[in-house]
Parts: structure tokens; C-alpha cells; sequence
């Protein structure tokens, strides 16, 4: 025999008696520590949480525990090694697919809280267009009663005013009855006074001037006194017969206002106009003006200037 | 053949089978590539802090079991190559697990602003 071959025989004799001791051993460890992979297995299975996540490392796992549980004696090591990694993996695999299970949940939660914010300002808008709409229907309704005010009184001052006028009319017509009634009651006086004479004739650029003096009028009156009217129709009958147009100015003194002394100078025209009218003269040959205070014949310095300057003028033209 | 002569084919029979079983059914060329895929993989998932020092182990793994192929140790190079790939995908693993841990904390925080800015903030406004 070789003494190489010797020499290996003597080892493999020498080793022989204590091999299956320290192989008994070995495997004990190792099956333990396969044991202990295994439950930790199936604890990752039996985890609630991680249930059905992470199927192909488990199965990696699975395999690789059941490769270490009959690997050959040499292997053992190198295997359980390899399992546990696998193991590990699986765990954090699941993990890591619950995480991402979770973030698919905040996005749900998120599109969630943009929905109800979405919500909320669409109800936040609907309740400000409501507030805007009960603002502007108040406004509008302030308006109308405004409005309404407005036209309330504007009806009272409508009403006022045509209460004024219908006074003014009243008045106006109580005063030209009380006028007829005095003109009358002159004329029923003149007919009572005979053989009256006309009104003072003068000449004013050639042609006739009558004047009717100041005093054939009342006070501040445009009625003519029962001497003045039977004097005007006197003063008609002598006009009668011709066809001469006849111009009656009236006139007054400078006392008083300018406007009310103009009114009654035309009142008073008039007054005298009437008469002749009534007298028989046509009434297409008369024409009555007042001239107020613009024309005095003397200064109204004096009480006798002043009743000069009063006075209806009769011109015959 | 004596009883001597028959141990000793005994013993080189179970030490030429033995150092071949542990390579029964693959060979190293096809574990370092799975190996390799494993470690393309994790890198892509970009890992870091433990994630990226359980890739640095599975590199060192992989390049341990080319230097055992390329010395012949086939039996060896295999376990490595497996253990390289093993650590990978627990790198990538990992990787996953921070990133999704990340991503749900970051979400969180944003769902929280997002409520009170939205919500607590927009009733109140």
C-alpha cells in the first residue's frame, strides 16, 4: 500500500468512531434551526395585517426552508443562511405592500378631502349668493318704500297744490262776482245820476285825450265810482256815431310795488273798457293797456302830483 | 480487493459524490446570473441606509463567487452566487419597505395640511 493511501485510511479509521456523535449533534442544530424558520413562518402567515401580501417571497421563502430541511450536511449552513435571508425578504416584501396598500388609502383620504372641500365651498358660495340675494331683495325693497314715500307725497303736495288752485279760483270768482256786483250796483247808481257830463278832454299829439282822474276809482280798487260810469257814458254816446279806434291807458302813481301798480292800471283799463263796451261802443274799437307807474304827467313827490299821475286816459285816434 | 483497499475506494467515492452534490441540478455560471439579475434589481430600487449596505454585502457575495469560479470551486461559487442573490433581494426588499414607509409619512403629512388648510380653515373662513 502507498503510504499516501495509507495515511488517508489511518484518518478515515481514526475519524470513524466519532463521526456519528458529532453528526447526531449537527443535525440536531440544524433541524432546530430550521424548526425556528419555520415558525417564523408561519407567524408571517398568520400575521392579519401581512395575510396574502408578499405571495412570491413567501414562496421563495417556503422553498428555501424546505431546500435547508433536506439539504445535505455540508449544505446545512449555506441553506438555513440563504432561508433566513429569503424570510427576511418575505417579511419586508409584506410590509412594504401594506405601506403601499396604505398610501393607496391616503389617496383615497385625500381625493375624500378635496371632494368635501369642493363641498364645503360650493355651500359656502350658495350661502353667500343667498346673503347677496336677501341684501339685494332688501334694497330693493327699501327702494320701493321709498318710492312709495315719495309718490305718498308728492299726492299730498298733487292734492295741495289742486286744493290751492280750486281756493285760487274760488276766490278769484268771489271776487269778480263782488266786482260785477259793484260795477252793477254804480251802473244802477249812474242811471240814477242825470245830465253827466263826459270825462276833461285835452289833445296829445293832436289827437283827443279824455281823462278819467284818479278819484273815480275806489282806494286801491279798480271799481268805478257811479259819477265815473255815468261820465264813461256820457263820454260813449258822444263816440257812438264815429268809428275811431279807442285806446284806454291806465296809470299810477310810483308808490307801491312796480308789478302791483302795473296790475291794477290794467284792471282799471279794463274797467273803464267794460263800461264803453256796455255803453255801446263795439267792443273791436276798444283796446285797454296798463302802463302802471312808467307815464306820470306830474312829479309823485306830492299828494297832488301823485293824484295827477292816477288816472285812466281815453285817446281817440 | 481486501477490506483496506475496499474503505479507501469507499472514502474517495464519498468525497468526489459529495463535492459534487452540492451543485446537483444548476452550475455556477447559471446562479451568479440569477445572482447578478438579483443585484440589477436592487440596484434599481435605489436603496439606502441599511437597504444599501445589505447591497453592498449581496455585491461582495456575487464577486466572492466569481473569484470561487474562476479558482474551480464550483460547489462554493454556487453557494455564494445563491447567498449574493438572496441578499439582493432582501436589498430590494428593503428598499421598498423605506421607500413605502416614506411615501405613507409623506402622504399623511399631506392629507393633515390638506384637511386644515381645506377644511378647518375653509368652515372657520
Amino acid at each position: 500500500m502507498r503510504p499516501f493511501a495509507l495515511t488517508l485510511l489511518m484518518l478515515v479509521l481514526a475519524l470513524l468512531p466519532a463521526a456519528p456523535v458529532q453528526a447526531q449533534s449537527a443535525t440536531e442544530l440544524h433541524e432546530r434551526a430550521v424548526a425556528g424558520l419555520d415558525a417564523e413562518l408561519r407567524a408571517l402567515d398568520a400575521d392579519p395585517s401581512l395575510a396574502d401580501l408578499a405571495g412570491l417571497e413567501r414562496l421563495r421563502a417556503r422553498q428555501a426552508i424546505a431546500d435547508a430541511r433536506v439539504a445535505k450536511r455540508r449544505d446545512r449552513g449555506h441553506s438555513v443562511g440563504v432561508a433566513r435571508l429569503r424570510l427576511q425578504s418575505a417579511r419586508a416584501a409584506a410590509e412594504a405592500e401594506l405601506l403601499g396598500e396604505q398610501s393607496r388609502q391616503l389617496d383615497s383620504e385625500r381625493d375624500q378631502i378635496l371632494v368635501e372641500a369642493s363641498r364645503l365651498e360650493a355651500e359656502q358660495a350658495r350661502v353667500e349668493a343667498e346673503r347677496l340675494r336677501l341684501r339685494s331683495l332688501a334694497r330693493e325693497e327699501a327702494a320701493e318704500r321709498a318710492e312709495a314715500a315719495q309718490w305718498v307725497a308728492l299726492e299730498a303736495a298733487g292734492a295741495e297744490t289742486a286744493q290751492a288752485r280750486k281756493l285760487a279760483q274760488a276766490r278769484a270768482f268771489e271776487a269778480d262776482l263782488a266786482r260785477q256786483e259793484a260795477e252793477l250796483a254804480a251802473a244802477v247808481a249812474a242811471d240814477e245820476i242825470p245830465d253827466a257830463s263826459p270825462p276833461p278832454r285835452g289833445t296829445v299829439g293832436g289827437r283827443p285825450v279824455y281823462t278819467l282822474a284818479g278819484n273815480a276809482f275806489g282806494s286801491g280798487s279798480a271799481n268805478l265810482t257811479a259819477q265815473a260810469q255815468a261820465s264813461l257814458r256820457s263820454l260813449a254816446a258822444q263816440l257812438r256815431g264815429g268809428s275811431s279806434a279807442v285806446a284806454i291807458e291806465g296809470h299810477t302813481d310810483s308808490q307801491g310795488a312796480d308789478a302791483a301798480n302795473l296790475a291794477l292800471s290794467r284792471q282799471r283799463a279794463e274797467a273803464v273798457r267794460r263800461v264803453l263796451e256796455d255803453a255801446g261802443l263795439p267792443g273791436a274799437r276798444l283796446k285797454a293797456q296798463g302802463r302802471g307807474e312808467s307815464a306820470p304827467v306830474a312829479e309823485n313827490t306830492s299828494a297832488d302830483g301823485r293824484a295827477r299821475n292816477r288816472r285812466v286816459e281815453i285817446v281817440i285816434n | 480487493m481486501t477490506l483496506s483497499s475496499l474503505k479507501i475506494h469507499l472514502a474517495l467515492v464519498l468525497v468526489l459524490t459529495g463535492g459534487q452534490a452540492g451543485a446537483a441540478g444548476t452550475t455556477p455560471a447559471v446562479e451568479i446570473a440569477a445572482a447578478e439579475q438579483a443585484v440589477a434589481a436592487a440596484e434599481r430600487a435605489q436603496p439606502r441606509g441599511d437597504a444599501g449596505g445589505t447591497l453592498a454585502r449581496a455585491r461582495t457575495q456575487l464577486e466572492l463567487a466569481r473569484t470561487l469560479l474562476a479558482k474551480r470551486k464550483q460547489r462554493d461559487a454556487i453557494a455564494s452566487a445563491q447567498a449574493a442573490a438572496a441578499t439582493a433581494d432582501l436589498a430590494r426588499s428593503q428598499a421598498r419597505l423605506h421607500a413605502a414607509r416614506a411615501e405613507v409619512e409623506s402622504k399623511a403629512a399631506r392629507n393633515a395640511d390638506l384637511r386644515r388648510r381645506l377644511l378647518v380653515n375653509g368652515r372657520n373662513g
